[in-house]
């Protein structure tokens, strides 16, 4: 279920709000675990065993990690790897045995359906979850749990990736797998680890009621698409949070202004982009070339964080206070600016995770690019199984050490508008990189930018598309930047009018949002090939 | 309640209320089987069976049916072209809003794995080819023909669409198709379509992607002086406003609510009975299986007016006249030949059958005693399908 549906606001969102709101207080977390699991099986319902599955490792693991972390350090590490290893098992197969398969050179065999044997899998796994916890919690000696544990472990990720190879009954042939992702799972996998570590660390307690644990993994407003929420920034809140009319109603605001990023903006900007890259074929100019990649620029921007922010305010709606996922990053002045302001809860999480484990910046220099090298390529490789987004996590690593060197201490001293446009063309040409999985498609595109292999620099098809889109671009422009924001402020603190506007603002927008929902819908059957 | 911002309570209650009101009225009210507006059937409660949900098939149905029983659904609609007419878009669903609301659907077409108001350039070259050997093939068997390609709404009506727009693309297309075709017996309408709708004359409908009869009863002129015989002027027509509230495809795709209606005009020939006229559709599921004259006026009360034109689409319809011997004409259509027909019926026995859902059209050839045959295929389906490769056959008599 994607938030920007009628089936989310005006039939999920309805039933989650009424009895969210009208049972005891101690059975929200309850409720808000049923809905989420609702809501993430919504289109894959076998997927829901796969959560649990996750859920049920993280939780375990988590328990034993919390009571060993002060005594014994060492086994207190050994169950923390255990369960990254097998969250991450689940992440690799889903997201990138295909990637793996196909550039190991062992696919295009054959493609098969394969729902049977996926439940086994998943059957396979959970069941080997469990021994793992009746072992832990069994009153064997120490030494021999742990070997247990990490025995069953390797069992477990060891048949997620046998079985693959076993299902089409010949040994050893691996198949191209034809399976859907299942959704968020880059995204939640993060989420869970983020858990361990804290407690790990004691930067958060362990969890030992399971349904606020579970609650926090599931959590519908942020399970999909982020921010990624550390388990340390909403420990509290899982066991007590506030709720007022005041949070529900900044929480509405938020809502509804990221449905309007979405709806109204990135929808818009992504049918401009898609006609603008099917034309080409047949007009390949500059000048659209340049508009593929600032159209996918506001798209990639308006989607992403509007999609934040109804995460954000579902969230503040049910009592969360998430972190900002986004500030305004095409105002950066430099790529290191840049990745401060966007999706932060990611650079975050991997700046936490990995890249302060791996010595951070205190072992020297060489060390550091070094790690800065390892983080960003696992960054790219995070937003998908595809090369293209391996180069585009290198790409920004590549500057990111470069402006560490010198770089950055001359765009400090440089002119604004310089730094400004520095920034925002190498982020175009990283958007260029970003939206083409098929890096032949990218690279004639960035031909085209500059020149060549164009047929002319523009046809008047081209330019009349770009007028029609001018004024969605130009609230873009705008949208990009902090203004609208400022003025919404000053208006509102200085007139009550503005206030109670704002109501009004907020029905309008659900209305115009719902009336793009159902005409999205709208396809009428034309009799006019009969 | 501490000191709770009286705006913020307001902003609550119209949220809650807003989701409320729709989700409590999409229950209460009943299903819809059917839309009008848009021609289809729509999708009613799903049958929950724990198969369909566990391949997600269900939550798919359910996603449908909540979109296409949405409360106020038309209302949606139409404020979704509104707000696109304000953000000066000037398309909505891919129709064009021109100059004084005229509108016309610009096609996008699945081409070389994009979507594009393009045409296939090999593409439209070969079935010039085609329309050339097909004329030739006729010739040879001593049939007079002629092959029409009347031009879409967008094409005509280039005087009132938006400045820059790309109706190069139109006439590069057409070009494209004409360098093939030699001396045959293709005849242009392009340029004559144009010239009239600049001078005001009701060609095409606004609100509909057809020709008006008017446009069909121009087209019908050509042909006959293409075949060299005489036809009837304008004058010799009475004609009777069928209807005065068409609402066409264009118009219920484009969400423009605000665009006016158009009429349906049929034309009687003076002095002519048109009882004597008798319309067979053969070979279909429909039951009327036959009709006196030509219209069907049963469609009139409902929003598919234009399917009163011989009844609509079907596979295979001939017209005759009773008690006296003519010539058989073979027209071979799309829906562009139920409004030329009546005009051809006063001269031939019109054999009319449809391109799409006619494989065997050399068949026709053994089957009839075929004297003329005319060729109406709109652009539209020119660039989207490949029936026009169905001609490519050689004519034999053979039973």
């Amino acid at each position: 279920m994607v938030f920007s549906s009628l089936i989310f606001i005006f039939l999920f969102l309805a039933v989650n709000l009424l009895v969210y709101f009208t049972v005891p207080k101690k059975l929200r977390n309850l409720v808000l675990l049923i809905t989420s699991l609702a809501f993430y099986g919504w289109g894959e319902p076998l997927y829901i065993a796969l959560m649990l599955f996750s859920i049920g490792t993280a939780y375990i693991f988590g328990y034993f990690v919390g009571k060993y972390r002060e005594t014994d350090k060492k086994k207190a590490r050994v169950y923390l790897v255990i369960s990254s290893l097998l969250n991450l098992a689940s992440l690799l197969f889903f997201k990138y045995y295909n990637f793996f398969a196909s550039n190991l050179g062992f696919s295009q065999i054959e493609k098969i359906d394969l729902p049977y044997w996926l439940m086994a899998l998943i059957f396979i796994l959970v069941l080997d979850m469990i021994v793992v916890a009746s072992v832990c919690f069994s009153s064997m000696k120490k030494n021999s749990k742990l070997i247990t544990s990490v025995v069953l472990g390797i069992v477990g990720i060891a048949s997620a990736i046998a079985l693959p190879m076993m299902s089409g009954g010949v040994l050893g042939k691996i198949y191209e797998l034809k399976f859907t992702l299942p959704i968020g799972i880059s995204f939640y996998t993060f989420q869970i680890m983020s858990y361990t570590f804290d407690v790990y660390r004691g930067d958060g307690s362990v969890q030992k009621r399971v349904i606020p644990f579970a609650a926090y993994v599931t959590l519908f407003p942020q399970l999909i698409a982020g921010p990624i929420v550390r388990y340390k920034d909403v420990d509290d809140q899982l066991t007590y949070r506030e709720h007022n009319i005041d949070k529900f109603a900044h929480g509405v605001r938020t809502f509804c202004a990221g449905m309007m990023k979405k709806v109204i903006l990135a929808d818009g900007m992504a049918a401009f982009f898609k006609y603008l890259g099917d034309i080409a074929e047949f007009e390949n100019t500059t000048l659209g070339a340049w508009l593929i990649v600032i159209s996918y620029t506001f798209q990639i921007y308006f989607d992403f964080s509007g999609y934040s922010d109804m995460a954000i305010g579902l969230g503040r709606m049910f009592g969360f206070e998430f972190l900002e996922n986004f500030n305004y990053p095409y105002i950066s002045r430099s790529i290191t600016d840049f990745w401060r302001r966007w999706h932060m809860s990611l650079s975050t999480w991997f700046k936490d995770y990995v890249y302060i484990p791996l010595g951070g910046n205190r072992k020297g220099l060489p060390r550091q690019f070094f790690n800065i090298a390892v983080v960003w390529f696992v960054t790219g490789f995070w937003h998908g199984a595809s090369w293209n987004y391996i180069l585009w996590g290198v790409y920004f690593g590549v500057i990111l050490i470069v402006e560490k060197l010198f770089l950055l201490k001359w765009l400090k001293n440089a002119p604004k508008v310089l730094s400004h446009l520095y920034a925002i063309v190498l982020i175009l040409v990283g958007w260029l990189i970003f939206a083409f999985p098929d890096m032949n498609e990218g690279m004639s595109v960035l031909k085209a930018m500059f020149g060549v292999g164009v047929d002319s620099f523009a046809t008047s098809g081209v330019v009349y598309d770009m007028l029609r889109y001018l004024p969605l671009m130009l609230i873009c422009i705008v949208g990009a930047t902090p203004l609208p924001k400022k003025i919404y402020k000053s208006l509102t603190e200085k007139y009550a009018i503005a206030r109670y506007l704002v109501p009004v603002g907020v029905a309008a927008s659900i209305l115009i949002c719902t009336a793009y929902m159902v005409d999205s819908s709208f396809s009428p059957f034309l009799y006019f090939i009969f | 309640m501490k000191n709770i911002k009286k705006e913020n309570l307001i902003t609550v209650s119209v949220f809650v209320i807003i989701i409320f009101f729709f989700a409590i009225t999409f229950w209460a009210q009943k299903d819809v089987a059917f839309s009008e507006q848009e021609n289809r059937v729509l999708q009613t409660l799903p049958e929950f069976t724990l198969e369909k949900f566990i391949s997600g098939q269900y939550s798919k149905e359910i996603n449908v049916y909540f979109a296409d029983q949405f409360p106020f659904r038309d209302s949606f609609v139409g404020a979704k072209g509104i707000v696109e007419t304000v953000l000066l878009k000037r398309e909505n669903n891919s129709v064009v809003l021109g100059k004084n609301d005229n509108v016309a659907v610009r096609d996008m077409y699945p081409i070389e794995g994009g979507t594009v108001d393009f045409y296939n350039e090999e593409k439209m070259t070969a079935i010039g080819k085609i329309l050339d050997q097909f004329s030739e093939e006729l010739t040879k068997n001593g049939i007079d023909s002629a092959l029409l390609i009347p031009p879409r709404t967008l094409d005509v009506m280039k005087s009132s669409l938006p400045n820059l727009f790309p109706s190069y693309r139109t006439e590069s297309a057409y070009e494209l198709l004409e360098n093939e075709l030699g001396d045959s017996t293709y005849v242009k309408l392009l340029d004559m379509y144009r010239k009239m709708y600049d001078n005001g004359e009701y060609v095409y409908y606004n609100t509909d992607h057809h020709w008006t009869t008017l446009g069909a009863y121009y087209a019908y002129v050509e042909i006959m002086k293409s075949f060299g015989m005489d036809y009837y002027e304008l004058s010799d027509f009475d004609i009777e406003t069928a209807s005065d509230s068409f609402f066409g495809t264009t118009w219920s795709r484009s969400g423009f609510k605000f665009v006016g209606c158009d009429t349906i005009e049929y034309f009687h020939l003076k002095g002519a009975d048109e009882s004597k006229y008798t319309s067979t559709i053969h070979d279909t599921t429909y039951t009327k299986g036959e009709m006196k004259g030509f219209y069907d006026r049963d469609y009139l009360k409902m929003k598919d007016k234009y399917s009163s034109f011989l009844s609509g689409s079907n596979k295979y319809t001939s017209i005759i006249k009773e008690g006296e011997e003519r010539e058989t004409l073979l027209l071979i259509k799309d829906s562009f030949g139920h409004s030329i027909a009546p005009f051809l019926a006063l001269h031939f026995n019109v054999e009319m059958i449809d391109l799409n859902y006619n494989n065997n059209i050399a068949s026709y050839f053994k089957t009839l005693d075929v004297d003329k045959v005319v060729l109406v295929y709109n652009m539209e389906n020119v660039i989207s399908t490949d029936n026009i490769g169905k001609l490519r056959f050689k004519i034999t008599t053979e039973q």
